[in-house]
């Protein structure tokens, strides 16, 4: 048996190189696989001709070659320990469809796959799989998702297949360096990293202590470029501990914040760990101010409104602005939907449809290539301020500083990159 | 050779042809529309998961021993091959060319993994060396976060998108005939028999920790390459995808599918990665399905759905010509059963 | 390294070294009397965590101390643990250790899961259990909750030797895993001694529980896979099967654990696990325990 192990592998190895070749030179006019499908279906619908045979064509919103409805499809984290950011974008993108279908924009909105994000259960893998299957709905543009670990490989993707996607909370830097088809419409991760430095500047803060999750990339952007621009404010960085997203012991850490005489402790990971890590920097006997990044919106500071006295994060918006977009915003949410899941990841999927639309407004038409072309370098009002798209498809926008009165998050001030504004 | 075990290959090898050209025609024809790219992606992902799983089969079937930590060795062979292709890249060598070498790198890197983490891993056996294969595969891990080059932690994304499917299904049937070929040689007699009574084989003058060693470097060898295609496929992948999760997620499939029975393990891992997809709706419910189908499957049918039965097109054959048994007409009817 | 911080971090390790302890207790019960690595058992303290998220508030409504609400958890506890035990364990016994291993590790996920379809992904918020104060010793902050957490680990292990030793229960305790033919031979209802390891273990999860959440108040559906595989370890570094050794390699993982913290941040879980593959390929039985050869 053994002899014959060789030659047959041999064989079978042979012609399945063969036959490899075979297949992929066949389909090089299908370009290495899937792109092919993918860019042949955009060319479909950028000559916005849809067949009315083709399958999964929505039955509601009028098809067909009047070039003013926009198809979207959205995806995000529905289910997963982030699953309360993802009824939010839900909910925001309904009441964001129903309002632009309403109005008098002169264009239509369809979210494909009957209305419904797709789940990307804030997992890479899921995410990818989401993607596809948006794509095989022929949408002229691609909503999501808030994770940048989620969004980094679609955004690959999405790149390839020349399709538009608009990023909605993924702050990794490298999200809109992979194409020039890729938006977002959230700040990015040095920026908040920036603004954090520049918040304990302006507060006369003078040594400050980092913890940062070191498996998560949110995590690490915000640590580099607060540590980057810190020291170029003129503040100390005493004390750079780690720890990881499933941590729940922070005593070694928050012990070494003391002792190194900190008085502004930076923690910029997600909203699961932050009620404890809080605890135990002030069981620690930690009083001074604890900082963190958009990822701690949302957190349930339930049991311990004590310690979250001088705590602060960084946000895309505040639902206590008084801008009139914002209030607009708040008060229609929370009628219809209620406070629970009003957060940032909402507030910023909801200014992405709109976006589309006022996309669609610039270039005339709402096919892919002409949303494309809208959208760079666009100027924008919406729920997240008022903001201009740079030439990597970022927007420069104002962020927002909360902090917490007896547990509740409360709006301090926004600052923009010239300085403090109200 | 006996004349049957040639007809069985080949009639084997016409088998995954006649697959693979269905494939084909389906994809270029563009059967599914635009759903092509979809069905493609979760053929791929298919693909990868069936070597996965099928490696693992090799020490939980062949080998008898529950391996917690088969993530681990993904992962060394997904970041291996993406250290390399992203090295290679740009030189000059033509894309298959580039895929193969970041894959046989990814394999070797897992393979030697398999041996450092084998040697001293299978003294133990039973819950022991369950519990320490998930230290090892921990242990991986925590090393992949700190290190730079796979990006200490963060998402290390930029991959080179080279698996697409005709290529990872190729790649795929070439890793089946290895692990099945080695189920069948002496190797995987000699495992079967240490499997079966550990002490006799012993004493019967086999070097039980080489064997031992070499099933599970061989495995960790092709999850070595099923990681490849992993991070060729996803272009961006974060150490913490592989955690103890996806090492249970693969035994799982495993076991539903059939200890021992790769035909078990390519229907399973093939229907078990698809599913998540064609029940979208109940992703939320996907594990706990999972975690019930395997306690009732432990239950009642402990050896997995298919347990050790392999399909075999040569016993299609020999039903529809009868003739079982009349293959060799001069010689005795010998006993080798394939 | 300052003495403070020293002696700080001491005390952080004695404190989590004490509720790896209560939970290694469980684990080592059931391994000293079934022979198997109860998979499950982190995720019975989950459970027990849970049910302590909602019966702390009505609780605290009644008027009465936080703390009543451990016997309801209790209860459940040993309950769900009974349950596992009658529907998936016992079927498998039989059928030798790896199908058992298994089944423990699907009841573990089906746990997880159905916490996660029941509760919500997003972790909850525990309200305070003890308010009890720190005293300032040395210099540092000592939360009497150290104190408290090792007195009632100390105090169980007694019981438990005391029960396991003295009374008839659990003389049977002792000789089933001994040698379980002779044990049904001298009239042991072997089926109804494990089935009882099971619900004094399991109660001891829900102790463990509320000692867990006296310390970190946040409750997920996935804190019981790392916390149960720490407490393994913890178990098997004391000495798999006798009780002290639970509190041993508890303390010691504790220690050890945030000691490498102070040093290499990163690498903390890496020495974690290092200490179980080196333990149990030098010493497998453990600190504690006796070395038993295997039987031909």
């Amino acid at each position: 048996m053994k002899k014959r192990l060789l030659p047959v592998t041999l064989i079978t190895a042979l012609t399945a190189a063969f036959l490899a070749g075979c297949g992929s030179s066949a389909q090089q006019s299908a370009a290495g696989g899937s792109t092919a499908a993918a860019s042949s279906a955009a060319t479909q619908d950028a000559s916005a001709t849809q067949d009315a045979s083709s399958t999964q064509a929505d039955a509601s919103a009028p098809e067909g070659g009047d070039g003013k409805t926009i198809k979207i499809g959205a995806y995000g984290p529905i289910t997963g320990g982030s699953a309360v950011y993802g009824e939010g974008a839900q909910n925001a993108i309904a009441m964001a469809v129903e309002e632009i279908n309403d109005g008098d924009s002169g264009y239509k909105v369809e979210i494909v796959n009957g209305g419904k994000i797709v789940d990307d259960g804030g997992d890479a893998k899921q995410a990818i799989n989401a993607y596809n299957s948006l794509m095989k709905e022929g949408p002229s543009a691609i909503v999501g998702s808030f994770f940048s670990s989620v969004t980094l490989p679609v955004a690959e993707q999405a790149s390839k297949d020349n399709m538009l996607l608009l990023a909605t909370g993924a702050t990794n830097k490298d999200v809109t360096l992979k194409g020039s088809t890729i938006f977002r419409n959230c700040f990015i991760d040095p920026y908040q990293g920036k603004m954090a430095a520049q918040f304990a500047k302006e507060k006369g803060w003078t040594k400050a202590a980092v913890i940062y999750a070191k498996d998560d990339d949110y995590s690490n952007g915000l640590k580099d470029a607060f540590i980057e621009n810190a020291e170029a404010n003129g503040i100390e960085v005493v004390y750079v501990g780690e720890c990881t997203t499933k941590d729940t012991d922070f005593s070694s850490q928050t012990s070494q914040v003391v002792a190194k005489g900190a008085d502004f402790l930076f923690y910029p990971a997600f909203l699961d760990t932050v009620p404890l890590l809080v605890g135990a920097a002030r069981d620690a006997g930690f009083d001074g101010a604890v900082m963190g990044g958009d990822g701690w919106d949302g957190t349930d500071t339930a049991g311990f409104e004590d310690n979250f006295e001088n705590c602060y994060f960084t946000n895309h918006y505040s639902s206590e602005d008084t801008a009139p977009a914002v209030v607009n915003f708040v008060s229609k949410y929370t009628e219809k939907y209620g406070t629970e899941s009003l957060n940032a990841c909402a507030a910023l999927y909801y200014d992405a449809i709109y976006m589309l639309v006022e996309a669609a407004k610039n270039s005339g038409a709402s096919d892919t290539v002409s949303l494309v072309n809208g959208m760079t370098g666009m100027t924008f009002t919406g729920v997240g301020g008022t903001f201009t798209m740079d030439e990597n498809g970022d927007p420069e926008k104002s962020v927002a500083i909360n902090t917490f009165e007896g547990g509740k998050v409360k709006w301090l001030m926004t600052l923009s990159p010239e300085g403090t504004k109200e | 050779m006996e004349k049957r075990f040639k007809v069985s290959y080949f009639l084997n090898f016409l088998g995954v042809l006649a697959v693979f050209f269905l494939f084909v025609m389906l994809f270029e024809n563009n059967a599914f529309g635009r759903s092509t790219q979809y069905i493609k992606g979760i053929s791929t992902t298919a693909c990868y998961t069936i070597i996965m799983v099928a490696s693992l089969n090799l020490v939980v079937g062949c080998m008898g021993e529950f391996s917690l930590g088969h993530a681990g060795f993904v992962s060394v062979g997904a970041y291996a091959s993406a250290i390399v292709s992203n090295g290679l890249t740009g030189k000059g060598l033509p894309d298959i060319a580039l895929f193969l070498v970041a894959l046989l790198a990814g394999g070797i890197a897992a393979g030697l993994t398999g041996v450092l983490v084998g040697i001293p891993a299978l003294r133990l056996r039973g819950d022991y060396l369950a519990i320490v294969t998930i230290a090892f595969a921990e242990i991986i891990r925590v090393l992949f976060c700190n290190l730079s080059i796979t990006g200490g932690g963060k998402t290390m994304s930029g991959i080179i998108k080279l698996s697409n499917f005709y290529w990872s299904f190729w790649i795929m049937v070439v890793c089946i005939t290895v692990m099945y070929m080695y189920v069948r040689s002496r190797f995987g007699r000699t495992v079967k028999a240490i499997r079966e009574d550990y002490i006799a084989a012993s004493a019967s003058g086999i070097n039980v920790t080489y064997y031992k060693v070499l099933t599970f470097t061989v495995a960790a060898f092709f999850a070595g390459i099923g990681g490849g295609v992993y991070a060729h496929y996803m272009t961006a992948m974060i150490p913490t995808n592989f955690n103890f999760m996806y090492s249970a997620e693969l035994l799982s499939e495993v076991i539903i599918g059939g200890i021992g029975s790769i035909t078990g393990s390519i229907i399973g891992a093939s229907f078990l990665s698809s599913l998540p997809e064609m029940m979208r709706q109940f992703s939320q419910y996907r594990m706990l399905a999972y975690s019930v189908v395997l306690v009732l499957v432990m239950i009642f049918k402990p050896g997995g759905i298919f347990g050790a039965w392999e399909f075999s097109l040569i016993r299609v054959y020999e039903r529809l010509t009868g003739r079982k048994g009349g293959w060799e007409k001069s010689r005795k009817k010998t006993e080798g059963g394939v | 390294m300052t003495f403070s911080l020293f002696f700080q971090s001491l005390i952080n390790g004695l404190n989590q070294g004490a509720i790896y302890a209560l939970i290694a207790l469980g684990y080592t019960m059931v391994y000293g009397i079934i022979r198997m690595i109860n998979f499950a058992h982190g995720d019975f303290i989950m459970i027990g965590a849970y049910t302590l998220f909602y019966t702390i508030p009505m609780m605290i409504h009644a008027g009465m101390p936080a703390w009543i609400s451990v016997f309801l958890a209790v209860v459940i506890c040993a309950a769900v643990g009974v349950l596992v035990e009658v529907i998936a364990y016992k079927p498998v016994r039989r059928a030798g250790s790896m199908s058992a291993l298994i089944t423990a590790l699907a009841m573990s996920l089906f746990l997880e899961n159905l916490a996660m379809v029941l509760f919500g992904a997003k972790p909850h918020n525990v309200q305070k259990i003890f308010d009890l104060p720190s005293v300032n010793v040395l210099g540092v902050a000592l939360p009497l909750n150290v104190i408290l957490t090792i007195g009632i680990g100390v105090v169980m292990m007694a019981c438990l030797q005391i029960f396991i030793k003295s009374t008839k229960i659990g003389k049977a305790m002792r000789a089933v895993p001994q040698d379980r033919d002779a044990s049904i031979l001298a009239g042991i209802n072997v089926n109804k001694v494990i089935t009882m390891t099971f619900a004094i273990g399991s109660a001891l999860a829900a102790v463990a529980a509320l000692m867990y959440c006296a310390k970190y108040p946040r409750v997920t559906n996935d804190m019981g896979s790392m916390m149960g595989l720490k407490a393994f370890i913890a178990a098997v570094l004391g000495g798999i099967g006798v009780i002290p050794g639970a509190m041993l390699g508890g303390i010691l993982v504790g220690l050890i654990e945030i000691y490498v913290k102070l040093f290499a941040p990163g690498w903390y879980e890496a020495i974690t696990y290092g200490i179980l593959i080196v333990i149990l390929l030098v010493k497998p039985s453990g600190i504690l325990g006796k070395n038993v050869g295997e039987k031909v």
